[in-house]
């Protein structure tokens, strides 16, 4: 007998747990419907960043170490720790396919081939990219870069 | 019998604090905003080069921190050179953070109170600063 009231009790534990969640559940995704989605600016973020490689290019000399890494970020006046962690860059010249190249300029990150992925832009894992190409006296250059940067919610 | 209401109790004390936090943070779209404005910032600096002075309307967001009682003008708007970072906080506990990539420094950040107009002629808060040439040394400027 005394059984029995404990099982009923041990019930309505779960039951108020589970109202607990659902209110609580329900709440948080009625605040995120009502705020919407967040501003993605991965896309901007590489196309400012193809621009700006481009402009670096148009402007200096291509000499034979411009594409070094170290010469490069210099030159460019970009950030390598920054671009090291949230952002991909490729640049080729006289390549058909540039995304696959197995040669290329410069390379800094990885995953180039998400940037061809029709599927990849919905996917938050992988980079959102920008492609550009153009002409410098008689070579042509190719740019692609992508960014997988999102905003931190840091304690402060 | 007790005990068991003392425990109901001592749970729903807890879940409605931690939902009463979550809606806090969320005020005013707090979160949101935040995340706008530090990619809006870093959309400028990004864009910018060495010499440019900008000056941006920050109207909204001063007025979303007075309402969360983020009274220091200089909270709401972090900009770190060492790290490269710009840091928005509307609502006391967090802060939204976003990197830029141009290498550069951000120096003399001031937020002017009613120096600017809108599109309206209303008086807005404006957020000015200067780009300059990246030093070796970087540090915090807000």
């Amino acid at each position: 007998m005394h059984k029995k009231g404990e099982l009923g009790e041990q019930i309505s534990v779960f039951m108020f747990l589970f109202l607990m969640f659902v209110i609580g559940v329900g709440i948080v995704i009625g605040v995120f419907i009502f705020f919407g989605q967040g501003y993605d600016f991965r896309e901007v973020e590489a196309n400012l960043l193809n621009y700006k490689i481009g402009e670096c290019i148009k402007e200096n000399e291509i000499t034979e170490g411009f594409f070094e890494k170290e010469n490069f970020f210099e030159k460019c006046k970009l950030n390598k720790e920054t671009i090291g962690g949230n952002n991909i860059i490729r640049i080729c010249s006289g390549v058909e396919d540039c995304i696959g190249a197995e040669k290329s300029l410069l390379d800094v990150g990885s995953n180039f081939q998400a940037c061809g992925f029709e599927g990849a832009k919905k996917n938050e894992a992988y980079p959102l990219c920008a492609i550009n190409e153009f002409s410098k006296g008689e070579k042509k250059f190719e740019i692609i870069t992508g960014s997988k940067q999102f905003a931190r919610r840091n304690l402060g | 019998m007790l005990f068991s209401n003392v425990s109901y109790l001592v749970l729903l004390i807890i879940f409605f604090a931690g939902i009463l936090y979550f809606v806090m943070q969320q005020q005013e779209g707090a979160g949101v905003w935040e995340d706008y404005y530090a990619k809006e910032i870093v959309k400028i600096i990004d864009f910018s080069n060495v010499g440019d002075n900008i000056c941006l309307d920050v109207h909204r967001a001063t007025e979303i921190a007075q309402k969360n009682n983020v009274n220091s003008f200089s909270e709401i708007f972090g900009i770190d050179n060492a790290g490269n970072e710009v840091c928005v906080k509307l609502s006391k506990g967090r802060k939204t953070c976003f990197s830029y990539f141009n290498k550069v420094d951000v120096v003399n950040v001031d937020l002017k109170l009613g120096e600017g107009k809108d599109e309206s002629g209303r008086d807005v808060n404006l957020l000015c600063f200067n780009i300059v040439e990246k030093q070796q040394e970087g540090g915090e400027n807000a």
